[in-house]
């Protein structure tokens, strides 16, 4: 059985928390005696039927129904001004909803504000995934077929002793490019046989395999080709891999080029699952961030680099321990764009995912808000994004204002909050993202839901064909 | 005036369907139930398409690459190896001979003074076998090929006539309003005429000419020639003054501008570096710019404009009349190509893609086309509709 990757357990966890923290929250609610679970919303007396058998102890009272699970605590209700207190008559003549009892203390707005930024990333989340057939309108890179292609250097990079390197290096050697524009060179820390190996590549491929480099730094550092490609050597690239690497770089703005790496098929149903996240992931998530020109971190691997551009950047950072997403930043900082290619398949297993690029890009948030070379509709959109990616924070904030609202007493709203707020905690995204995959075509991928199937009976469905 | 009795929490009493009123814990045991089963009824179907979908053990495609010779290739090698037995009799006695392919599907073998008309009855719509001829191949007019067709010699397809996928070892000719529903090659050239479409990828080992009105999606040829070629209007002479963008930021190191609104660049001058637009990027009459122009917004190259380098745009690239781009040129939306132009050379080939494009006769591409949803060969006159 494959191994399980160490994902899933900082998934498992966070989705346990959000659940203890939900449950924390549902049996915090009687505690504080809230008038959102009132069940006397209308006048007429609570019939037979709604109440509880009476060897329930202190559950609920006849007179005022009100459910207390907690004997001891005070039977008051906690009254605002702004509610019509429940013993008396609301009069017929002012409107139940009035201004009066519309009226919000801050910790209210501050959680419409709050849920009303949850509904509307959802919103747009869900407007993308019905669009996106529809707009289409990046430049396809897969289409660029004729080309005069540039010469690259591809490192492989070897990172576990004892990989075979050679059979690697002759199938790419037969990749799809032009052979006399492309240059391997091996790289890491290789035993005695694997450099006779290299050496006998070296022997039979003169010009075209270049000597081992000690680490990939060293490589892309020594590379006299403008663009260099990195590859591990334990995943499988397809026939076009470096045609499809190569090809963003005709874009002048492009000094990286970022790619999910397709998780290898093992019958483990994690696996399949990433798998059919990516296939979402690469029709919905990266093409917005392609039309807003924002690096698409996240679920990407860096697979080439314009030295050039990493020049202008400041070079590599060996210290910082996410060494891809701190330069594709500070490159975002300098005016490059990093090309997401989706149509690029590398196949192989993500020993150490970059699962969260938050803190990078946090990190270099300031000086992407100061370069000179940024828009500032890009940073606009570059704070909305960060925003975006807090928003699982931003909802737990949310949960907690909500409380702190029922304990205030504004029931209605903090009811609402908390439904719509844990659910979006709980499982926004993993929906989303599902509806997304019912349009992923990739590799034969197609994910179905039953709404979305029902939507395209409506006739509505042109829109997601 | 009410004319609903409304509750104390501003509801109607007893909405809806006289359900009482309230959080669900008030409800009675039985509704509390059915909500309960409802709701997990309700997730079981949102969510059991998806775990069908998650239980598959994998895709059925080994790889994503377009693999957009294959058809061809399998068209090939079918003819040259499964039935190049058939293909030697015929071509040495003549005569016909009939076969199954590796599909179960019948195949008709014709040899030589054999035309596909004369084996199949008159009035016939639509024939269901393949067809490989060691000869000529005419497929007559408003006939239906439901299979693939191959000939050694030039292939043409009359008036209206469908066909599925065409290969010919020599030249291929489609005819007026002539429709090819999956991939065709000739060795040679290919001619398409007036109104016809291509659904799939055509391509030729010489040269590709299409005539006004014809729709395709690729094209893939050393020259692709859209309607009568025009002679290239003379080219600016001498020197001419280089223009350097006030407010842009300048990357001197990478010799590119990087402009964050519009840029506008005037006529009858030389730009010696990239130009990355955040906005509209306007190139004027007459300009030669030494390098690549990318523009988030739209590109709109004036007459005679020279790029040295490659276009690249999100969003829609106009290329007016007589002008010359030696890179690749990526719309992501729209591509508006004048008569006149000239993308890539015959030495280094370019690849020219957008989901809509409209190209003027009198232009030449040299390398690859596509046209993700339409494309069109308009005349000069109709580019403005």
């Amino acid at each position: 059985m494959a191994r399980t990757p160490r994902s899933l357990f900082t998934k498992i966890a966070q989705h346990l928390l959000s659940l203890a923290l939900m449950l924390a929250t549902l049996s915090a609610m009687p505690a504080l005696a809230l008038p959102g679970l009132d069940p006397d919303f209308s006048d007429a007396p609570p019939s037979s039927e709604q109440l509880p058998p009476p060897d329930v102890a202190g559950a609920l009272t006849p007179d005022r129904t009100r459910l207390q699970l907690a004997p001891d605590l005070p039977a008051e209700p906690v009254v605002m001004p702004a509610v019509v207190p429940m013993s008396e008559e609301p009069d017929a003549a002012t409107p139940v909803l009035s201004a009066e009892s519309l009226s919000l203390s801050p910790l209210g707005v501050a959680l419409l504000l709050i849920l009303a930024g949850v509904l509307a990333r959802r919103a747009y989340q869900w407007w993308m995934v019905l669009n996106q057939r529809r707009r289409i309108d990046q430049p396809d890179w897969s289409a660029l077929r004729s080309a005069d292609w540039p010469v690259v250097t591809l490192l492989v990079v070897a990172r576990e002793v004892g990989t075979a390197i050679e059979p690697l290096v002759e199938y790419l050697l037969t990749m799809d490019y032009p052979p006399e524009r492309l240059r391997i060179r091996p790289t890491g820390q290789f035993t005695t046989a694997q450099r006779g190996a290299v050496a006998a590549l070296l022997a039979r491929h003169p010009g075209r395999v270049l000597p081992t480099a000690d680490r990939p730094l060293d490589g892309i550092r020594e590379a006299d080709t403008d663009i260099v490609l990195i590859l591990r050597a334990e995943w499988t690239p397809d026939r076009n891999f470096v045609r499809q690497a190569v090809a963003p770089f005709f874009d002048p703005s492009v000094g990286a080029v970022l790619a999910p790496l397709d998780p290898v098929v093992d019958g483990h149903p994690y696996t399949r699952l990433r798998q059919l996240s990516r296939a979402a992931w690469a029709r919905i998530v990266a093409p917005w961030l392609a039309r807003a020109n924002l690096p698409a971190l996240g679920d990407t691997l860096l697979f080439g680099v314009r030295r050039s551009a990493v020049a202008a950047a400041g070079g590599w950072r060996q210290t910082t321990n996410e060494r891809c997403a701190d330069l594709v930043w500070r490159l975002f900082a300098e005016g490059w764009h990093s090309a997401c290619q989706t149509a690029l398949w590398v196949s192989g297993k993500q020993r150490d995912p970059q699962a969260s690029q938050l803190p990078g890009l946090f990190v270099h948030l300031p000086a992407l808000l100061a370069s000179q070379r940024i828009a500032w509709r890009q940073k606009g959109r570059l704070l909305g994004y960060a925003l975006a990616r807090g928003s699982r924070h931003l909802a737990g904030l949310g949960i907690l204002l909500a409380v702190f609202e029922y304990a205030s007493g504004n029931s209605l709203l903090a009811g609402l909050a908390l439904c719509i707020l844990l659910t979006e905690a709980l499982a926004g995204q993993s929906l989303t993202l599902l509806a997304a995959g019912a349009q992923a075509c990739q590799r034969g991928t197609q994910v179905s839901l039953l709404p979305l199937a029902l939507l395209r009976l409506a006739g509505v469905g042109h829109a997601l064909h | 005036m009410h004319s609903t009795e409304l509750g104390q929490s501003g509801w109607p009493a007893g909405w809806p369907l006289g359900l009482p009123l309230g959080w669900p814990l008030g409800w009675p045991l039985a509704w509390q139930i059915a909500l309960l089963l409802g709701g997990a009824l309700l997730l079981a179907l949102l969510l059991r398409p998806a775990r069908r979908e998650w239980l598959r053990e994998q895709d059925d495609e080994a790889s994503p690459a377009p693999r957009h010779e294959d058809r061809i290739d399998a068209l090939r090698t079918m003819a040259t190896q499964e039935f190049s037995d058939m293909l030697q009799r015929v071509r040495d006695n003549g005569g016909v001979m009939r076969g199954i392919d590796l599909d179960g599907e019948p195949v008709l073998v014709l040899g030589s003074k054999q035309d596909l008309a004369s084996q199949i009855e008159p009035g016939t719509r639509r024939i269901g076998f393949g067809v490989l001829t060691s000869q000529r191949l005419d497929v007559p007019g408003e006939l239906v090929c439901e299979r693939d067709l191959f000939a050694e010699g030039r292939a043409s397809v009359a008036q209206s006539a469908v066909v599925r996928s065409l290969l010919s070892l020599r030249d291929v000719a489609i005819g007026v309003r002539a429709r090819v529903t999956g991939r065709v090659h000739a060795d040679g050239r290919l001619d398409v005429a007036e109104g016809a479409w291509l659904h799939g990828e055509a391509s030729a080992g010489q040269a590709l000419a299409l005539a006004r009105r014809t729709r395709f999606v690729r094209l893939h040829a050393p020259v692709i020639e859209f309607g009568t070629r025009e002679v290239p209007a003379a080219r600016p002479g001498g020197t001419l003054p280089e223009y350097l963008p006030g407010d842009a930021q300048h990357d001197a190191a990478n010799r590119r501008y990087i402009v964050h609104g519009d840029l506008s660049v005037p006529a009858g001058h030389r730009v010696m570096a990239d130009l990355i637009v955040g906005g509209r990027l306007v190139v004027h009459e007459n300009c030669i710019i030494t390098g690549s122009l990318r523009a988030d917004r739209s590109v709109r190259l004036g007459q005679g404009v020279q790029v040295e380098g490659g276009i690249v745009s999100p969003s829609d690239i106009r290329i007016a009349d007589n002008c010359r781009i030696d890179g690749p040129v990526m719309a992501g939306t729209r591509l508006i190509v004048g008569t006149g132009c000239v993308l890539g050379t015959r030495g280094d080939p370019v690849s020219v893609s957008a989901a809509r494009m409209r190209i003027a006769t009198g232009s030449v591409v040299y390398g690859f086309v596509s046209a993700r949803q339409a494309g069109q060969v308009v005349a000069p006159q109709d580019l403005q509709s």
